[in-house]
């Protein structure tokens, strides 16, 4: 019987070999109790691959990656981003030119950044929630906003902006955004319509 | 949408929130990748949504969305058929009923790591930090830090299990093996 806290460690660094993963299955169905302690091992080793994660993004905010910007009232439409991927209706005229302006002159200091200092840049949007601007520069935070369910019209397409744009100039989190905007819409189609 | 479906799903909101770090950990312990299981946690935030009709607010919170990842980790598995070795059915089963038991414990142990954190030194922090935080690969490490990758692993393995060992320790906790 190999140690369980080596089998554990295997598992999360991908080692276990056959006969190990199935000694694995074994133990942790044996005793609710190893069931635990792989839990809260699990909760170690991801809560500091998350915080990677959210260093990362610190990192990026720090050096002035964002799109938040004035926001005027008047709506138009504009196509999002070297008008590749997709239309999508874009309430405030600043906002988009903000989108465009990141886009045409971030481009290439993003594509250095990410080399250099295997940094990943996040993206942030300012939205009115319970009357006060309110800065997300999570995507979590973001998705957690859908489940609020009360999101306006115009805050859901806020969001779509942001997974549109971050599907583009985001490259590390390009299919994430993808998805993430495919899942708005499926939540969200009627409003953004 | 009416009032009382507005304040259900706000309450569906709110215990997201207190739940997503433990459904993360259920999905990480089921698919050990790190950007796959981010992938699932989306799909099942999503799900949540798309069930939230469902959602009995005299059940545990805890337990249902644990159910529902649980459904998108399976759906995952049969996408993904590159992960030849994983968890069978009853050992996903009772690393879903852990997720549920050890929920309540989980804001405050992330709390606790980070102190406990402070308290790593030598070979196992340097490793740890190089993996964790600068995400290099084990085998990056040994080249970085003079040693082989079994050693790289092993620094690793004890960095980890003596961070866990002080958490339970700092919160009390039992059950933990030594």
């Amino acid at each position: 019987m190999t140690n369980p806290q080596e089998l554990i460690s295997r598992f999360l660094y991908d080692e276990l070999d056959e006969a190990q993963q199935q000694e694995f299955n074994a133990w942790l169905a044996a005793d609710p109790s190893n069931a635990d302690l792989f839990m809260r091992e699990t909760i170690v080793h991801r809560h500091f691959m998350e915080r990677q994660l959210v260093d990362q993004e610190v990192l990026a905010e720090n050096q002035v990656l964002t799109l938040a910007c004035e926001l005027p009232d008047d709506a138009s439409t504009a196509e999002v981003a070297r008008g590749t991927i997709f239309k999508i209706g874009i309430r405030m005229a600043g906002f988009a030119a903000a989108a465009v302006l990141l886009l045409t002159t971030s481009l290439p200091f993003l594509t250095s950044m990410t080399s250099s200092q295997n940094a990943q840049p996040a993206l942030s949007i300012d939205l009115m929630l319970q009357n006060e601007w309110s800065r997300m520069t999570d995507r979590s935070n973001l998705q957690h906003r859908w489940l609020s369910g009360d999101l306006t019209h115009d805050q859901v397409v806020d969001i779509a902006d942001y997974f549109a744009l971050e599907s583009q100039v985001d490259q590390p989190h390009k299919e994430a955004g993808l998805k993430d905007l495919a899942h708005l819409q499926v939540a969200f189609g009627s409003k953004l319509n | 949408m009416n009032p009382s479906d507005v304040k259900k799903m706000q309450e569906l909101a709110r215990l997201w929130v207190d739940a997503q770090p433990t459904v993360a950990a259920f999905i990480s312990a089921a698919i050990p990748n790190f950007h796959d299981a981010q992938d699932v946690l989306q799909r099942t935030a999503v799900a949540l949504v798309q069930k939230a009709e469902d959602f009995d607010p005299d059940r545990p919170f805890i337990g249902w969305v644990v159910g529902i990842a649980k459904i998108e980790v399976m759906r995952q598995r049969r996408e993904n058929q590159r992960d030849r070795l994983q968890l069978d059915e009853s050992a996903l089963d009772a690393v879903a009923g852990a997720a549920a038991r050890v929920s309540a414990e989980s804001a405050e142990m992330r709390q606790t790591l980070e102190q406990c954190f402070e308290k790593l030194s030598g070979k196992p922090r340097e490793t740890f930090k190089l993996y964790y935080f600068d995400s290099l690969k084990r085998s990056r490490i040994a080249e970085l830090l003079g040693m082989s990758t079994n050693a790289v692993f092993v620094a690793l393995h004890r960095a980890r299990t003596d961070l866990r060992r002080c958490m339970e320790r700092k919160l009390g906790l039992e059950g933990g093996l030594s």
